[in-house]
C-alpha cells in the first residue's frame, strides 16, 4: 500500500467502521472511580508533614554547628558567602564551555551573608554591653582585619589538635569581637528571636525566605536532616519525600544524571572534575536537550519510526487488524 | 498539632539503585497499569457496535 | 445550513463572522462531542487521557479549598490535612495515568496526520506539570520545602533562571503554583484536546491497507 493513502486516511475525516462511544459518560465513571480512589488513599495514607526546621531547633540541638556557621559567614568562607550570581560576587559560579549564566546575569537577589545573617540581626535588638562593643568594634574595622579575625576563629574551631570543631574549647587571642558577635547570634537563634527576622529585619511584610534558607544550608543541620531522609542529591533526593511516602518520581529523568559517577567525582582535574564542578548546568543543559528532543520527537527521523519497527500498536490495534485480515 | 517526626522510608538500594518503597510502588503500578492497559480485553471491542 | 448568497455578502470582510464560520466549519458539535469512535477505538489505552484530566479536575478542585485557606492551613487543622491528602494523592495519580497516556500514544506513534501540533501541546503539559509539581512541593512550608528549595536553587542558579525564578521565595513560588502555571497548563490542555477532537483519533499504522482491503471485499 502505498505511503500516500496512508498519509490520506491520517489527515481525512475517518470514512471507515465506527463503534459506539460515549466520551462524557466515560468521563463520569472516570470521575467517579478517581474520586473514590483518592478519598481512599488519603483516608488510609494522609500525606507527609514533617515540620520546618527552625533557628531555635538547630542553636538548640547544635549549638557548636550553629557558632561555627554564624563565624563561617563572618568570616566569608560559607557556601553563601562564595556563592556568586545571582547573590553575590563571592564566586564564578558554573560554566558551561565559556557561558557563565549565573556570572553574566549578575546579583538580582542581593545577599551579604555576614551582614545579612549576623551583623543586621544583631542590630535589630538590645544588646547587652558587651555585644555592642563587639558590634562597634566590628564595623569600625577595616573589611580585611574582619576576615582575618573570622578566619582565626573559625581556623581555631576547627583545628583537630585544639577545639576540634566546638567553639566553647577554643582558647588564644586573635579572634577580634567575632566570638563575642557568633554568640551573641547563638543567644539571639535559641531564644527564638532569629527565626522571622532574617527575611525582612525592621519592615513589616515578608514574603521572601531566600536569606533563611542560605543561612540554614550553611550548616550541618538542614544538611543532617537531607540524609536521614534520604533527600541528598547523590541519593536519588530529587525524587523522594520524607517519611514512607512517595516524592516527585517524575523527576527520575533530571535525578539519574546526579547518580553517574563522572558527576560525583573526587577526581582534582580532568573532565571528571570539571563534570562534577559543573554538574548543574551540564545536567540541566541535557535535559534540557533531551526535553526539545521530546517535544520535536514527530518531526525527528529515526526517533519517530521507533513505533513502526517494534510493533506494540499491534497489540494495542490488535481487534481492527484481525478483523481487517477476515 | 498535625505534624511530628515521622520515620524515614525503607529504600532497595542496589550498587547505583536507590529507591524507597513508596516510589519503587509508584514505579511499578506504572509499569503494570501499562501493560495491563495493553493486553487486557476492552469491552465492546469484539464485534459489538461496528456500523458503516 | 447553508447561507443565502444576500448572506454571505452582508458578512464578507466580517472578522466575527469569519471566525463563526471557521470554528462551525472545523469543529462542529458532532466533532466535538460525537456519539461514536472510529472503530479502532477500542482499548484501555484510551481510557488515560480521560483518566489524567479527571486527576486535573481534581486537582484544581482540592487546590481550590488549599487556596481559600492559605498555605499554613493544613499544617493546624485536621480537615485542612486531609485535604491536603487528597491533593497529594490525585498529583501522584495525575502524573501516573499521564505517564501511561504518554508512552501509549508513543507506540501509536499519535503524532501521524497533522497531530504533531496534538504531541507538542500534550508534552508541554507534562514538562510544565512537572515545574507546577516542583513549586507545589516548595509550598507545603515543611522540611521537604526548605530542603528542595535549598537543593533546587542550585541547577537553576547555574542556568541563570534562578534569577529570576527563585525557589527560596515563597510569595513568589505561592503565584507561581496557584496562578501562573496552572493558567498556562489549563490553556495547553485545551488545546491539546480541542485539536484531538479537531484532527479525530490517529487511524492505526497501515490501516489504509486495511481498509483498501475491507472496501475490496465488499465490492467482491
Amino acid at each position: 500500500m502505498s505511503t500516500n493513502a496512508q498519509r490520506d486516511i491520517e489527515t481525512r475525516p475517518w470514512s471507515g467502521p465506527t463503534r459506539h462511544y460515549d466520551i462524557v459518560k466515560e468521563g463520569v465513571i472516570a470521575l467517579i472511580v478517581v474520586t473514590m480512589l483518592v478519598l481512599l488513599l488519603a483516608a488510609r495514607f494522609g500525606s507527609p508533614d514533617v515540620p520546618a526546621l527552625t533557628f531555635k531547633g538547630w542553636a538548640t540541638a547544635d549549638p557548636a554547628d550553629f557558632v561555627t556557621t554564624a563565624a563561617g559567614e563572618l568570616a566569608g568562607t560559607t557556601e553563601s558567602a562564595g556563592y556568586g550570581g545571582p547573590y553575590n560576587k563571592g564566586g564564578d559560579g558554573q560554566n558551561l564551555g565559556p557561558l557563565r549564566p549565573a556570572k553574566t546575569i549578575g546579583v538580582t537577589i542581593p545577599v551579604d551573608p555576614a551582614n545579612d545573617f549576623v551583623i543586621t540581626p544583631l542590630r535589630t535588638q538590645n544588646q547587652p554591653a558587651q555585644v555592642e562593643r563587639a558590634l562597634e568594634k566590628w564595623s569600625k574595622a577595616s573589611t580585611g582585619q574582619q576576615s582575618s579575625w573570622a578566619k582565626a576563629y573559625t581556623d581555631a574551631i576547627a583545628d583537630p589538635k585544639g577545639a576540634n570543631g566546638d567553639p566553647s574549647k577554643v582558647s588564644g587571642r586573635g579572634f577580634g569581637p567575632v566570638p563575642e558577635l557568633s554568640n551573641a547570634l547563638l543567644a539571639m537563634a535559641q531564644s527564638g528571636a532569629l527565626d522571622g527576622i532574617l527575611d525582612a529585619p525592621g519592615r513589616f511584610y515578608s514574603t521572601d525566605n531566600t536569606k533563611q534558607i542560605l543561612f540554614m544550608g550553611d550548616g550541618g543541620y538542614l544538611d543532617a536532616a537531607g540524609t536521614k531522609y534520604h533527600l541528598q542529591g547523590n541519593q536519588w533526593g530529587m525524587i523522594n519525600e520524607t517519611g514512607n511516602y512517595p516524592g516527585q518520581q517524575w523527576l527520575i529523568p533530571v535525578s539519574f544524571w546526579y547518580q553517574l559517577p563522572i558527576f560525583n567525582s573526587n577526581a582534582e582535574s580532568g573532565l571528571a572534575a570539571t563534570l562534577t564542578a559543573n554538574g548543574d548546568i551540564v545536567i540541566l543543559s541535557i535535559v534540557g536537550l533531551l526535553a526539545l528532543l521530546f517535544l520535536l520527537l514527530p518531526f525527528i527521523p529515526g526517533l519517530r519510526s521507533i513505533p513502526r519497527l517494534i510493533p506494540i500498536h499491534r497489540l494495542i490495534w490488535r481487534s481492527y487488524y484481525r478483523k481487517g485480515k477476515r | 498539632m498535625m505534624s511530628h517526626d515521622i520515620p524515614p522510608a525503607r529504600f532497595i538500594e542496589h550498587s547505583w539503585l536507590s529507591i524507597s518503597v513508596p516510589n519503587a510502588i509508584m514505579v511499578g503500578a506504572l509499569i503494570v497499569l501499562f501493560i495491563l492497559a495493553l493486553v487486557l480485553p476492552f469491552p465492546g471491542g469484539e464485534g459489538s457496535g461496528e456500523q458503516r | 445550513m447553508s447561507q443565502t448568497s444576500e448572506d454571505r455578502s452582508q458578512t464578507r470582510g466580517n472578522w466575527t463572522a469569519a471566525l463563526g464560520e471557521a470554528a462551525e466549519r472545523n469543529l462542529p458539535f458532532s466533532k466535538l462531542l460525537p456519539g461514536t469512535q472510529p472503530a479502532y477505538v477500542a482499548s484501555w489505552i484510551y481510557v488515560f487521557g480521560v483518566l489524567t484530566l479527571v486527576c486535573l479536575a481534581l486537582i484544581i478542585a482540592t487546590g481550590v479549598v488549599l487556596t481559600i485557606f492559605g498555605p499554613s492551613w493544613w499544617h493546624t487543622s485536621l480537615a485542612g490535612h486531609y485535604i491536603n491528602s487528597l491533593h497529594f494523592w490525585s498529583v501522584q495519580l495525575f502524573f501516573l495515568f499521564m505517564v501511561v497516556h504518554l508512552w501509549g500514544k508513543f507506540w501509536m506513534a499519535a503524532w501521524r496526520g497533522g497531530r504533531a501540533r496534538t504531541w507538542i501541546t500534550g508534552g508541554l503539559a507534562f514538562v510544565v506539570s512537572i515545574i507546577a509539581g516542583l513549586t507545589g512541593y516548595l509550598l507545603q512550608t515543611n522540611l521537604d520545602s526548605q530542603w528542595i528549595a535549598f537543593e533546587a536553587k542550585d541547577g537553576l542558579n547555574a542556568t541563570g533562571v534562578g534569577a529570576v525564578f527563585n525557589v527560596a521565595n515563597l510569595g513568589q513560588i505561592l503565584m507561581f503554583h496557584v496562578f501562573l502555571l496552572p493558567a498556562v497548563i489549563a490553556a495547553v490542555v485545551l488545546g491539546h484536546v480541542l485539536w484531538v477532537r479537531l484532527r479525530g483519533v490517529v487511524p492505526p499504522i497501515d490501516a489504509a491497507a486495511i481498509e483498501a482491503a475491507r472496501s475490496e471485499g465488499a465490492s467482491r
